[in-house]
């Protein structure tokens, strides 16, 4: 088993209920790399689940979300030595067959953060209409701010490179954190590449964004790309005069 | 302007304000840092009851008509202040939570894996 296991790679798993979903997403990794679930409090048997099979998990005392659940894992991968993580979720929606897609560019240094992206290809699930006008909002509004597209900005089937990692280990935006970061990293200088993917639709569970939070979302995410770009423009600045 | 009986009410509501404060301060119910705000409004407070003449300048110079609409601006910014420096600490107190939760979660891993590193020492030995 261990010949072909990739020793550098950490999966990030992070689960929140996800007592129906989180074996099948485990099994599905088929042990080809190292993986830890972070249990975000849950309040269904998660728990009892993860240990009874012996499944390597960090267990949070408190409910943190996704943005603070996610980046205990990236603080575990950093801490650990680790040289990418990907993030993958416990709810069954990404396919462990695509991590090898993922990580690809990022072993030959084309990529510092990769992308599962489901609208290069269009196939598979392709999301509610209204999400997608939420997703494709979001592309615009960071090409606007900083020239770059990235067409499936919710996608939170991703592999970063060390120096992301390492960034992400130490700060990492909370509540809804895939459009924010995707900006945060391209307004550093780093390098976002999009693989095309296919997603299932949850088979169990509910997303974590509901219909009556969607208005909240827009607004929260929006500004807060708005500020990442702002804060940018800043630093450059600085940078600028000092050299 | 304000009647003496006023004025005696005032300043008895407000020492006993303060006397409270000091009291929680010394039983530690409450940190000297969030009281001093308050038994500074309250001295304040004692200091235009005290000296109308002052309330009645800080009126003029803002450009308020009644020393009355001057006393309710003043104790809603007063207000505003507060609440914005309580939502500044409670942004302040998740993140030191969140960062003490994920270092808990860390450790407690931590913590199994050594037990089990334990446990089998005695097991390669033999």
């Amino acid at each position: 088993m261990k010949e072909s296991k990739n020793n550098n790679v950490l999966i990030v798993i992070p689960a929140y209920n996800e007592a129906e979903n989180i074996l099948k997403t485990v099994a599905s990794l088929e042990n080809r790399y190292d993986y830890i679930v972070i249990n975000d409090a849950s309040t269904d048997e998660t728990r009892d689940i993860l240990i009874q099979n012996d499944i390597p998990f960090l267990d949070l005392p408190i409910n943190l979300g996704i943005g603070g659940c996610v980046q205990t894992g990236y603080r575990y991968a950093w801490e650990n030595g680790y040289d990418i993580a990907v993030q993958f979720d416990g709810d069954g929606q990404h396919d462990a067959a695509y991590i090898e897609d993922l990580i690809r560019p990022i072993r030959r240094g084309e990529a510092d953060m990769t992308i599962g992206s489901r609208f290069i290809e269009k196939k598979g699930f392709q999301s509610s209409r209204l999400r997608q006008f939420g997703i494709s909002y979001f592309e615009k509004l960071i090409y606007l701010l900083s020239g770059k597209r990235v067409k499936d900005t919710t996608s939170g089937f991703r592999a970063v490179s060390q120096k992301v990692l390492r960034m992400f280990a130490h700060d990492y935006p909370q509540d809804y954190p895939e459009p924010q970061t995707n900006i945060q990293i391209i307004q550093r200088g780093l390098k976002v590449l999009e693989v095309p993917v296919m997603m299932n639709a949850r088979e169990f569970g509910e997303s974590s964004i509901t219909t009556l939070r969607s208005v909240y979302y827009m607004i929260k995410v929006s500004s807060a790309i708005l500020l990442e770009a702002l804060e940018n423009r800043k630093l450059r600045k600085k940078g600028g005069k000092i050299s | 302007m304000i009647t003496s009986r006023l004025f005696i009410i005032g300043i008895v509501c407000i020492l006993a304000g303060e006397c409270y404060l000091i009291t929680m301060v010394r039983r530690k119910k409450m940190e000297l840092r969030q009281a001093l705000l308050w038994m500074l409004l309250g001295l304040i407070v004692i200091l235009f009851l005290a000296c109308p003449p002052l309330l009645r300048g800080v009126t003029n110079l803002l450009g308020v008509k009644t020393p009355s609409n001057m006393l309710f601006i003043l104790g809603f910014v007063f207000v505003l202040c507060l609440l914005l420096s309580l939502s500044l600490s409670i942004s302040l107190y998740r993140k030191q939570i969140r960062t003490m939760a994920q270092k808990i979660a860390l450790l407690e891993h931590e913590i199994k894996e050594l037990r089990d590193e334990i446990k089998n020492i005695p097991k390669e030995k033999e």
